[in-house]
């Protein structure tokens, strides 16, 4: 399968703190990539690489096998227009209601009138489980988990090929995190999306992820759960090492 | 066999053929289509319904693509000859809502409404300025047992910010406000022959009125304006919250040091443009009016009293008072975004300049009525 989206030998430097160092990642079509690794180990930063907000140290972002670092400024915002992305704080526009944070990108992007751009919003509010009441509240009165969930609704507003979601889950209840993963599950299967997500989330890692992809020491390795879990590297061992994801592991390779 | 086309787009048209009317539909439904197909929807919807709907030719279909083409199904009826995964895009999505944007009604009488609600928060923000006062006065007698929780690093890093950094710009202004009262002066009393009377106005009008005011209005802008926005952020972000919740009291920690901080340096600041500005207007005041040096200082002599000097500078900690205890309580009275920040802050340097000019009109006639 092409991929969508390539990391090529990404080095990333904060003064001294090397966060990354030669690191490859690719997200195929239509795969859910999970992306995991503990607190501080470059997870966001390697997602504001690959999204042309951070520009590496050295190495390349290839969308389309053309470096997008090397295209002229227009160029770039055309591709990431087709991209949509959940920053991990949500970064809802804190002047707009939640609606029209979700109509921004359709008003900006197509020729739909107001009535069918904020139905179409409206729609999205809807795909992502918030109630309808909260389309037109301000993200200031929203709650972590429903700052989440309408930036997800923003994130697919354009239908984008290639979701990338940072943490999403983090401040959702378990209830409200498995209807996201249902979300993502049905958005891969009905819409053909590609899904880069950041998560310390094990349901969705085992439940959702095609291939993982775990940062340790400044490199990455990827694979399926169970390829990392027999891993040659011990430390990437040890992160599907807890009792917890045996258990897990266990019950899925039954069900299987 | 007549075959007729009715209506006829790109992406959508009905034909009919032996009495039996069926849409057709074609092309890509994504978004970025959406415009010419909800066009093309809009037109078949207008007309008659009773067709089937018929999607061989369907190319790709998203959600804004299906959720237009709801519209045209009667009866939730999926249209014969879609592909697997189309049909499961339309069975994915929900039922389709229309989002009816929440309009408050305006009721009659808005204008009276308006004052009425615009006394009674202005009547609020006094309470509140009030309430803060007390609570500033209450911290400070209790930090007076236990000096230590004064706060003193703190204290030392806002009189840095304060005052020090402002040194050269209020020095600056003093020294043009009296160049160009000493200018104005010098233009008008050379009329009379009474030139030489331009260094009394501008020693008097600098020391007494001029050299505060200045000072203060710039410390509004720079220092008022930045406690708003600090103060405003940590509240946004609930630091505030944290603090209570760590059983310290925001007023003792954000707001006191700052209060004091100002009531140090805002009188500093103004002696240091009262001397600055006497400097200023001697530069100007030797080309205008022909005198030297010893004799433009001679007669600053003549004329600056002390009492003038501290007629000035007793407004300075009033001032400060006022410019901190508005700075902070619009800090910690934001509510809602960061957009609410900047409003707050301009409200700040606004309400602080005010009343900065109103006690000066006070100062004036309780002056006035002392004889001094
Ligand atoms: N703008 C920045 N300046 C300096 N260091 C940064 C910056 N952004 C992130 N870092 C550092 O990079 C490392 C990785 O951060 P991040 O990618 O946010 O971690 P996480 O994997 O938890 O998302 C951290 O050690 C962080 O301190
Ligand atoms: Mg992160």
């Amino acid at each position: 399968m092409p991929a969508l989206i390539e990391a090529k030998n990404i080095t990333n430097k904060f003064g001294r703190q090397v966060i990354h160092d030669h690191l490859s990642l690719e997200v195929a079509e239509n795969e859910i990539l999970g992306v995991i690794g503990g607190s501080g180990s470059g997870k966001s930063v390697l997602l504001r690489t690959m999204l042309g907000l951070h520009k590496p140290d050295s190495g390349k972002v290839l969308v389309n096998g053309k470096s997008l670092y090397a295209l002229a400024e227009n160029d770039r915002m055309s591709l990431q227009k087709k991209w949509g992305v959940l920053f991990q704080n949500g970064a809802l526009f804190s002047g707009l209601s939640v609606i029209d944070n979700i109509s921004l990108p359709l008003r900006e992007h197509t020729d739909l009138s107001a009535e069918a751009v904020c139905n179409l919003a409206f729609l999205k509010l809807q795909m992502v489980g918030l109630p309808p009441d909260t389309a037109d509240k301000f993200p200031s009165a929203l709650s972590g988990g429903m700052v989440t969930r309408a930036a997800m609704a923003r994130a697919m507003a354009l239908d984008p090929g290639l979701l990338f979601l940072d943490e999403p889950t983090g401040a959702l209840d378990p209830v409200s995190a498995a209807a996201l993963d249902e979300l993502m599950l049905s958005l891969k299967e009905t819409l053909g999306l590609s899904i880069l997500i950041i998560t310390h989330d094990l349901a969705t890692v085992l439940g959702v992820c095609d291939r993982i992809a775990i940062i340790v020491d400044k490199k990455v390795e990827t694979g399926t759960v169970d390829e990392l879990a027999e891993s040659s590297n011990a430390k990437v061992r040890e992160f599907f090492d807890s009792p917890r994801v045996k258990d897990a592991l266990s019950k899925r390779r039954k069900r299987n | 066999m007549a075959s007729k086309t009715r209506s006829s787009t790109k992406f959508a048209e009905i034909k009919e053929s032996g009495g039996k009317s069926t849409l057709v539909l074609d092309g890509d439904w994504t978004v970025d289509n959406a415009g010419e197909i909800e066009n093309a929807v809009a037109e078949i919807a207008r007309g008659e319904g009773g067709y089937a709907v018929r999607a061989e030719d369907l190319g790709k279909l998203d959600t804004s693509g299906a959720l237009l083409l709801k519209r045209l199904l009667p009866g939730k009826k999926l249209p014969a000859g879609l592909k697997p995964q189309q049909k499961a895009i339309l069975e994915f999505l929900p039922d389709f809502a229309e989002y009816k944007p929440e309009t408050e009604k305006q009721p009659p009488g808005v204008f009276f409404r308006t004052i009425g609600r615009q006394t009674f928060a202005a009547l609020e923000f006094l309470q509140g300025l009030l309430t803060l006062i007390g609570r500033v006065f209450a911290v400070f007698f209790r930090n007076l047992k236990d000096p230590r929780r004064f706060r003193f690093p703190s204290i030392v890093r806002h009189a840095q910010e304060t005052g020090i950094e402002a040194l050269l710009i209020i020095g600056l202004l003093a020294v043009l406000i009296s160049m160009v009262i000493t200018f104005q002066g010098a233009v008008q009393l050379k009329k009379f022959g009474a030139g030489i009377f331009t260094i009394d106005l501008t020693v008097v009008a600098l020391l007494r009125e001029m050299g505060v005011l200045v000072t203060a209005i710039m410390v509004a802008g720079r220092s008022g304006s930045s406690f708003a926005a600090e103060i405003g952020v940590m509240t946004l972000r609930e630091e505030v919250n944290a603090l209570r919740t760590m059983g310290m009291d925001p007023v003792e920690v954000l707001v006191a040091p700052r209060v004091i901080a100002l009531l140090i340096t805002l009188p500093l600041l103004t002696f240091i443009a009262d001397a600055v500005g006497i400097i200023g207007a001697g530069l100007m005041a030797q080309p205008l009016l022909g005198v030297s040096l010893e004799q433009y200082f001679e007669r600053v002599q003549a004329t600056a009293t002390v009492t003038m000097l501290f007629v000035g500078l007793v407004k300075a900690p009033a001032f400060a008072f006022l410019i901190a205890i508005i700075g902070c309580y619009q800090g910690l009275n934001v509510s809602g975004s960061a957009e609410s920040v900047g409003r707050t802050t301009t409200l700040a340097v606004v309400q602080s300049i005010f009343m900065v000019i109103m006690a000066d009109a006070l100062f004036s006639i309780l002056f006035s009525q002392l004889d001094i």
